[in-house]
C-alpha cells in the first residue's frame, strides 16, 4: 500500500498536490450543514474542524499530507465569545450612540489583536510531518499594516504603496515559522512598484472595456425593452445586465492582482534551505473565479463546494518548494496552547489579513 | 496480528519513517521502528477520524509524535473499534443518498425556521424591548430622517391643529400598545407618504394631506400607521433581519463578492414577504378601526388609488414588493363588508 506517500526518488523542485474533489467536499459540506442545523449551530465548531481537516488532509507535499489540529471545543468557546461580542457591539452601536467614539477607539486597538491572534491560532494548529508551524504575535506590525500603511499611502499620493504591500507580506511571512525555522521574505521595493503599475494599467484597460460593454448592453436593453410591459421590470433587467460586465471586470482584475502578488512574494520566500515557488496564470485564475461565481449564482449556492475545491486545487497545485530533499531536516519547537477566541471573533467581524 | 502500516513522525524532526502500529488486547500500542520500538497506552492515543477518501487518518501520541494511516477499510474498522468511535459521520459523508437527504433536511429546516420560527421569536423579542429604549430608538430615527429626507411642514397651523385633534380624539385615545403622536413634515423626495417609527411616532407628509379629498381618508392612513405601532412592526423587522443574517451566516459561512450577493437574494425576498405581512396586519387594524368608527373602509383604498394614478406607478412583481398591491388591498377592504 501507500505508494502515494513514498518520498520521490529524485529530490528536487516539487509542487503541492491536492487530492480533494468537489463531489466529495459537497457531501462533507452538506452533512456538516444539516448537523449544524439539527444542533442549532453547536455542531458548527465540529463542522469547521472537519472542513479544515479535509482541505489539509487533501494537500500533500512530497507525498505527505498536512495536518489540522484545531479542537472543536476550543473553537466552540471562541465562537460563543465572538457571538456575545458581536451582540454587545450591535446593541451598543444601536442603543447608545454616545458610545460611538469609545467603540471607534476600541476598534483601532482590537482589530490588530484579533487579526494577530487569528493568524497565531491558524499557524499553531497546522503541522506538516509532525512539525508545527508557529507565528510571532506581532501586534505592532498588524497595527502598522492595517491603519498606518493606508494613511501613508493616501498622504503620499500612492508613492508609499509598494512599501505598504511589502509591509503586509513581511508581517505575514517573516513572523511565521516551521518548527524552529523562520520564513524570510526578501524582495526589493522596485519589483513591487512595477507590479502595482502593471496592475494599474490592467485596471484602466479593464475599466475602459467594462464601460464599453455597459454602453453596448444599455443599447441592447433599450431595444429589447418592449417585451416588458412595465417600466420597473425592464429596469431590473437593465440593472442586472449592467452589473455583469462590471462584475466580470472585477474578477479579471482580482485574479491578475492575486497571481501577481503570489508569483512575486512566494518565490521570494525562504525557510532555511527550502525556497517556495509559485507559478499562477492570471487567465486561468480569472476563468476559475468568474465561472465559480456564475455557478454559485445559478445553483443558488449549491455549487459552492465545487467552487472552493477548484480554486484551492489550482492555487495549491501551482505552488511548491524548490527542494524536497531538504524537507527532512527541520526541527520542531515546543508550542504553547492557544485559544481560538481571536480567530472566531475575527471570522464573525470579518477581519483578516491573509495571503 | 500484523499491525497497521503507518507513517510515523516523531514530533521532533520532520523526517518521516515507515512503521507498523500494533494494538494488543492488554491495552498497549506499540510502534515498531527500525531502531527500536515505542510503547504507549492505547487510552493515551488521540485517534482522529478520516475526512475524505484519500486523506490520511491522524493518530496523536502523548509525547507529541504523530502517525498517519493511509486509507484502508480494515485499518479504519480496527481504529474505530479501538477508539470507541462508530464512524457514522464519515459514513454519512461517503455516500450520495445521505447527502441528498441532508440537503433536503437543510432546505426544509431553513425554510421552516424563516417561515414560522423567526417571526414568532422576533415578535417575542420586540415585545420585550423596554419602552424607553424603544422611544430613544424612535427619536433617533426621526432625527436621521429629518436630516436626510424630510423638511419642516408648510401646512398651515390651523389645519395641523385640526388634524392632530382629530387624530388624538379618534385614534390615539384608543390606540393599543402605547402612546402615539403625530408629526407633520414636508415629504420632499418621499412625496405623499406616512410612516410609523418605533416608540409611537407617526409622520404624515404635506403632500399626502394635499391628495386627500376627505379627512377620513387621512384618518384611515393614520389608523394604518397606528396599527404598525400597536404591532411593534419596526422592532420586529429589526429582529427579523438580524435573524435572517444569522441564518444566512450559518448556511453560507465565508462567502464573498457576488456569491454572497446571490446568497442574500432569498433573504431579500423573505424580508419583502415580512414587510407585506406587516402591511396586511396594519391594514386589518385600520379596517377594524374604521368599522368601529363607522367610517367606510373604501376611504383608504380611494386615497391609494388616487396616489397610484398620480404617480403613474405600475406594480412591482408581488414577491419583490414591500407592500401588497393596491388591488389586493382594495379586495381586502371589500371583503370585510
Amino acid at each position: 500500500m501507500s505508494e502515494t506517500i513514498a518520498t520521490p526518488a529524485a529530490p528536487g523542485a516539487q509542487r503541492l498536490e491536492f487530492t480533494g474533489t468537489g463531489g466529495e467536499y459537497f457531501r462533507i459540506w452538506i452533512v456538516n450543514l444539516a448537523l449544524t442545523i439539527l444542533t442549532l449551530g453547536i455542531y458548527s465548531a465540529w463542522a469547521k474542524v472537519r472542513r479544515l481537516k479535509y482541505f489539509y488532509g487533501s494537500t500533500r507535499l512530497a507525498g505527505h499530507a498536512f495536518d489540522y489540529h484545531g479542537n472543536p471545543i476550543a473553537i466552540l468557546k471562541g465562537r460563543i465569545i465572538g457571538v456575545l461580542a458581536l451582540l454587545a457591539y450591535g446593541a451598543i452601536a444601536q442603543f447608545v450612540p454616545a458610545a460611538a467614539a469609545i467603540l471607534g477607539i476600541a476598534y483601532v486597538v482590537v482589530v490588530p489583536w484579533i487579526v494577530t491572534r487569528a493568524r497565531l491560532f491558524q499557524m499553531r494548529m497546522t503541522s506538516y510531518r509532525g512539525v508545527r508551524f508557529d507565528f510571532e504575535p506581532d501586534y505592532g506590525g498588524a497595527f502598522k499594516t492595517i491603519f498606518l500603511a493606508p494613511i501613508l499611502v493616501v498622504f503620499s499620493l500612492g508613492l508609499a504603496a509598494p512599501w505598504a504591500v511589502r509591509l503586509r507580506y513581511q508581517w505575514l511571512i517573516d513572523n511565521t515559522a516551521y518548527g524552529n525555522t523562520w520564513f524570510r521574505l526578501e524582495t526589493g521595493l522596485k519589483p513591487i512598484a512595477f507590479m502595482l503599475l502593471r496592475t494599474l494599467g490592467v485596471a484602466i484597460v479593464i475599466g475602459l472595456v467594462a464601460v464599453g460593454a455597459v454602453m453596448a448592453m444599455g443599447l441592447l436593453v433599450g431595444t429589447v425593452r418592449s417585451p416588458f410591459d412595465n417600466a420597473e421590470a425592464g429596469f431590473l433587467v437593465f440593472v442586472v445586465l449592467l452589473y455583469l460586465p462590471v462584475l466580470l471586470g472585477g474578477y479579471v482584475l482580482y485574479a491578475y492582482w492575486r497571481r501577481s502578488v503570489l508569483n512575486l512574494m512566494l518565490p521570494a520566500t525562504q525557510a532555511g534551505p527550502v525556497r517556495l515557488a509559485c507559478a499562477l496564470s492570471a487567465r486561468r485564475l480569472a476563468w476559475i473565479y468568474a465561472t465559480n461565481a456564475l455557478g454559485i449564482v445559478l445553483t443558488l449556492g449549491l455549487f459552492l463546494p465545487w467552487a472552493q475545491v477548484r480554486a484551492a486545487k489550482y492555487l495549491l497545485e501551482n505552488t511548491g518548494v524548490s527542494d524536497t530533499g531538504a524537507l527532512d531536516g527541520f526541527i520542531a519547537t515546543e508550542t504553547e496552547r492557544t485559544s481560538a477566541v481571536g480567530e472566531e471573533v475575527g471570522e464573525l467581524f470579518d477581519v483578516d489579513i491573509g495571503l | 496480528m500484523s499491525g497497521i502500516a503507518v507513517v510515523f513522525y516523531d514530533g521532533r524532526r520532520s523526517a518521516p519513517r515507515r512503521a507498523r502500529l500494533h494494538l494488543d488486547v492488554t491495552g498497549l500500542a506499540r510502534i515498531e521502528l527500525a531502531d527500536g520500538d515505542r510503547s504507549y497506552r492505547i487510552a493515551e492515543l488521540v485517534i482522529g477520524d478520516r475526512v475524505g477518501a484519500r486523506s490520511p487518518r491522524q493518530i496523536e501520541f502523548p509525547d507529541g509524535a504523530l502517525a498517519h494511516v493511509e486509507p484502508d477499510a480494515r485499518s479504519d474498522a480496527l481504529l474505530d473499534r479501538i477508539a470507541g468511535q462508530s464512524g457514522w459521520v464519515r459514513r454519512l459523508e461517503a455516500r450520495w443518498p445521505q447527502a441528498v437527504a441532508a440537503l433536503a433536511l437543510a432546505i426544509l429546516a431553513a425554510f421552516g425556521f424563516v417561515r414560522y420560527g423567526l417571526p414568532a421569536l422576533a415578535a417575542a423579542a420586540a415585545g420585550r424591548v423596554p419602552a424607553d429604549i424603544e422611544r430613544q430608538v424612535g427619536e433617533r430615527a426621526l432625527r436621521e430622517i429629518d436630516e436626510d429626507w424630510l423638511e419642516p411642514s408648510a401646512l398651515d397651523r390651523q389645519r395641523q391643529a385640526g388634524l392632530r385633534a382629530d387624530f388624538e380624539r379618534r385614534i390615539a385615545s384608543r390606540a393599543e400598545g402605547g402612546a402615539v403622536r403625530l408629526e407633520f413634515r414636508a415629504g420632499g423626495e418621499i412625496g405623499p407618504n406616512a410612516l410609523a417609527l418605533p416608540g409611537g411616532i407617526v409622520i404624515m407628509t404635506d403632500e399626502l394631506v394635499a391628495q386627500a379629498q376627505h379627512d377620513d381618508e387621512l384618518m384611515m392612513v393614520l389608523a394604518h400607521e397606528a396599527g404598525h405601532v400597536a404591532h411593534r412592526h419596526t422592532l420586529r423587522q429589526v429582529f427579523e433581519s438580524l435573524g435572517l443574517a444569522a441564518v444566512l451566516t450559518v448556511l453560507t459561512g465565508d462567502l464573498s463578492g457576488p456569491a454572497s450577493l446571490a446568497a442574500a437574494l432569498p433573504a431579500v425576498l423573505a424580508q419583502a414577504a415580512f414587510s407585506r405581512r406587516d402591511e396586511r396586519e396594519a391594514d386589518a387594524y385600520a379596517f377594524g378601526w374604521a368599522d368601529a368608527a363607522g367610517v367606510p373602509r373604501t376611504r383608504m383604498t380611494d386615497l391609494l388609488e388616487r396616489l397610484d394614478k398620480s404617480t403613474g406607478g405600475g406594480d412591482w412583481p408581488t414577491y419583490l414588493s414591500t407592500h401588497p398591491s393596491s388591488s389586493e388591498r382594495a379586495a381586502a377592504a371589500r371583503a370585510g363588508r
